[in-house]
């Protein structure tokens, strides 16, 4: 038999304080995000904002230095370029700009003229573009939220239904301090949050409940076996270590295919992955460190067994 | 043993049901651009059909035009109409974008409605995007007016002249004197306007030499000076109200029409017309303007069998054929017009103002104008086919992947899934041995499934949907370390193998249940809330982890139960 870990007896409750303050720190760092998306403050992706993406390769090579510069001082101070690595082309760029229209001419025209103009030896061929109006990027902020909720209303029920309310609402706490974390580093990385990233903190949200499931279910399993033999926090410090090695794994396997994607995946799907790749340590880390220590705190303020 | 036959009867009917789900979509990927290339030669139209039948890929990986346009409510038609009146005219709409898509030849189009007035159009393959926008976005109300007289238009345009040059004189000077005060401070204010003056008188005199419109001509001529009238052929060679300008010149033109005090000259029976698109005279880049009467003489919705054609100079034209009533009104509308030119007005531009050489009854020739291309002339027959929008509309969402980008993502979605797929299996038999083989089995089989009920449902394979593809592969072997794990701590309890086995399927199954069906929940709020590529990403992942309940579960299980004695096992 071959395991990465043997049997453990870690004590993970007795180091809850340290995980509470980590923890803090990262909703704080979360919350900061989201006030700062609410205000519009934060960089959001073309689909929520609205503007214009343009993607074409050169010729010849190009300075992404001189490029940038032709946009920037060309009306679009605040224009996003990226080289982009492609297996069929080469001198590819990405170009995002906030605008859709530039008077009554449209930003795309704007940008590939100034482009022309910059490098007329060197001929730009445009391969993609989109343009999403202000009013798309509404709707699609709309509906995320949409997305959003309900799908946390959902798991909420769920875990209500299976487990307790306590356990409902320890889970959802660990399931909104993922997200909060993976949110504030990729606002402290000033990493664009477009459709794709809430799609992966919605993905992770569900990876992080099921770590945090399979943490409860053995509880619950040994709150019966060993009911009235243990105090309930050597329980749930020898379930969590019970399922130490399956948290583990599962989480090397994701991760292995995550990373994978945020290698070879391309620039679509680079922030996805990244935001994936961040929630799953985190996720790990939260089914350990905080979903059960909070029921261990609440538990040890107002005795209740768990169900 | 009962249930073993089971698990064997239901596993392979799944297989054969996967088999018949997937054979279009593995037929039409393994066939190389050659086999491609002679089933086209051999039968016509097989490999669409193939494609039809075949998993759909997204715009993202096959390139496309997707177009999310609003219908106008704000319309002059639009306003004042009940709201059944306004979904009908954006059904209508939806018809006519219809037509014109199917007269493109654009396999598999989408378009559907989204909300009360915005329409989604889907053109997999095309990756044309101005002349969709074109096809798609114009209204394509084609009218037929007269000319104003050359004698009214110079009136007109002289008054408009004076008045302009008249608002300037006043601009200028006061803001010329705003000038002079803000120079108040500096040195030597004077010397600085008296050079001035000088290079001005410079210039002046240098252009006045070398060109006809000075720039003293130029203060009195706003409008004019631009304006360059052009020959209609006709045979009493009388001019017409036609001029030409050059490209440059165009926003200065129209900034001067858009003059609140120039609309106010402008009768209500005169309308201003540019040409459709550019063409080049002595070697420049410019436009037409017309000077129209604003009656409309004729509408488009009476032409019948619109076809290309040629004119007598060879130039493309769009011909059609008019009867009963129409012809006669026609026929009327030519008779008393012979010798004046025609102007066909499609959405407020001037395609072309041909002089009418006789009166026309039943065959007509709309004449393409100057600098149009035959993929222009075609355009043109397809709009007054499919006929006009019942109200305008405006794009507000364009996403064009073009062929790059497209094969740039199936061939890194394909290195992604390849290579994650390896690396977990390769994990898995690392660590779990001979069980990890068999949850390696079970996940080969989720992937086919997956790929099977994709295709079988005709959804739509999309770059986000490529990823959640490699994400099931990563949580869908969760279950099998579930059961793994557990059958590793019964081992240890010293329970023989066979039971150990037995209780940690049983004992784990609930948990997996329970961990499946919050990603699903996830998966299904994605589904209903996504837009395009995220839907896709949602079914992959909902269909993906459901599967993972059979496969890693019941599969994995019936393999297990292959052997009954077992002394040893290989976790």
């Amino acid at each position: 038999m071959f395991r990465i870990i043997g049997d453990t007896n870690i004590d993970f409750i007795g180091m809850r304080w340290k995980a509470f303050l980590l923890s803090g720190l990262l909703i704080i760092l979360g919350l900061t995000a989201f006030v700062m998306i609410a205000l519009d403050k934060a960089n959001m992706g073309i689909d929520f904002a609205g503007g214009t993406m343009l993607q074409g390769n050169f010729d010849q090579p190009v300075d992404i230095g001189e490029l940038r510069g032709a946009v920037t001082s060309g009306g679009f101070p605040e224009a996003s370029i990226q080289r982009l690595e492609q297996h069929n082309v080469t001198n590819a760029f990405i170009v995002r700009v906030k605008d859709t229209k530039i008077e009554d001419q449209e930003a795309a025209d704007v940008l590939i003229g100034i482009i022309k103009e910059k490098f007329p030896e060197n001929a730009f061929h445009l391969d993609s573009q989109h343009i999403i109006g202000p009013a798309v990027g509404k709707t699609l902020r709309k509906d995320a939220q949409w997305a959003v909720l309900i799908s946390i209303m959902g798991m909420l029920i769920y875990i209500g239904l299976r487990f307790d309310f306590r356990a409902g609402v320890a889970a959802t706490i660990a399931t909104f301090h993922d997200v909060l974390a993976v949110l504030g580093v990729f606002f402290i990385l000033n990493k664009e949050i477009n459709l794709l990233v809430i799609t992966a903190l919605l993905t992770l949200a569900g990876y992080s409940l099921t770590d945090t499931v399979v943490v409860y279910d053995r509880i619950r399993e040994n709150l019966k076996k060993f009911r009235g033999k243990g105090e309930f926090v050597s329980t749930v410090n020898k379930s969590i270590n019970e399922v130490l090695s399956r948290t583990i794994m599962t989480s090397l396997t994701t991760l292995i295919v995550i990373v994978t994607i945020l290698i070879f995946g391309g620039e679509v799907l680079r922030d996805f992955a990244l935001a994936l790749t961040i929630g799953i340590l985190v996720g790990t880390y939260s089914s350990v460190f905080v979903a059960s220590p909070i029921m261990v705190e609440w538990e040890a303020r107002s005795p209740k067994r768990f169900k | 043993m009962k249930s073993q036959t089971w698990r064997f009867i239901i596993t392979g009917i799944l297989v054969v049901l996967a088999f018949i789900g997937f054979w279009n979509t593995l037929r039409l990927w393994t066939l190389s651009d050659q086999d491609k290339a002679n089933m086209e030669e051999q039968s016509p139209g097989a490999i669409n059909e193939l494609q039809k039948k075949a998993m759909r890929l997204g715009l993202d990986l096959q390139g496309g035009v997707h177009v999310v346009l609003r219908v106008k409510m704000e319309d002059e038609s639009m306003v004042g109409l009940s709201s059944e009146d306004r979904a009908d005219a954006v059904d209508r709409a939806i018809q006519v974008i219809r037509n014109r898509v199917d007269f493109t030849g654009v396999t598999e189009p989408i378009i559907q409605k989204q909300g009360d007035d915005r329409i989604i159009v889907d053109l997999p393959g095309y990756t044309d995007a101005d002349r969709a926008e074109d096809l798609i976005g114009q209204t394509a109300q084609l009218q037929f007016k007269l000319m104003e007289t050359y004698d009214n238009a110079s009136v007109l345009l002289a008054k408009i002249d004076s008045t302009v040059s008249a608002i300037r004189k006043v601009e200028k000077e006061s803001t010329g004197e705003a000038e002079t005060k803000a120079e108040e401070p500096t040195a030597s204010p004077d010397t600085t306007s008296r050079e001035d003056d000088i290079l001005a008188q410079l210039l002046g005199d240098d252009t006045l030499s070398t060109d006809d419109a000075g720039i003293l001509e130029a203060e009195d001529n706003p409008l004019t000076q631009y304006l360059d009238p052009f020959l209609f052929s006709s045979k009493s060679n009388t001019p017409w109200p036609g001029y030409i300008v050059l490209a440059k010149d165009r926003r200065k033109i129209e900034q001067i029409l858009k003059m609140p005090e120039v609309k106010q000259l402008i009768p209500s029976d005169i309308q201003f017309g540019w040409s459709t698109r550019p063409d080049v005279a002595n070697a420049q880049e410019v436009y037409r303007l017309y000077v129209l009467k604003e009656k409309v003489q004729f509408l488009g919705k009476f032409l019948e069998n619109i076809n290309l054609g040629k004119g007598q100079f060879q130039e493309h034209t769009v011909d059609f054929r008019l009867t009963g009533q129409a012809a006669a009104a026609f026929a009327r509308l030519t008779g008393a017009n012979i010798d004046k030119p025609l102007a066909i007005v499609i959405d407020d531009k001037v395609e072309s103002a041909p002089i009418i050489a006789s009166k026309i009854r039943n065959d007509g020739q709309i004449t393409m104008g100057a600098g149009a291309t035959i993929e222009d002339a075609q355009d043109l027959e397809i709009v007054l086919k499919a006929g006009a929008l019942p109200a305008p509309v405006e794009i507000i969402e364009k996403n064009v992947v073009g062929p790059t980008m497209g094969s740039d993502s199936i061939y890194k979605g394909l290195v992604s899934s390849l290579v994650g797929l390896a690396l977990v299996l390769v994990i898995m038999f690392i660590y779990y041995k001979i069980s990890g083989l068999i949850a390696d089995i079970a996940l080969v089989f989720n992937l086919f499934f997956l790929l099977a009920v994709m295709a079988g449902l005709g959804a739509t394979l999309t770059m986000p949907g490529i990823a959640g593809i490699i994400l099931t592969v990563g949580i869908s072997v969760d279950a099998n370390i579930l059961i793994f794990e557990r059958i590793r701590e019964e081992l240890r309890t010293g329970k023989t193998v066979r039971a150990s086995i037995d209780a940690g399927y049983d004992r784990a199954l609930l948990t997996i249940i329970d961990s499946h069906v919050t990603t699903l929940l996830t998966a299904g709020a994605l589904f209903i809330f996504g837009s395009g590529p995220i839907k896709g990403f949602a079914v992959t992942l909902f269909w993906g982890v459901l599967l993972s309940l059979y496969t890693a579960v019941v599969i994995t299980k019936t393999v297990f139960d292959l052997r009954k004695g077992y002394k040893t096992l290989s976790i």
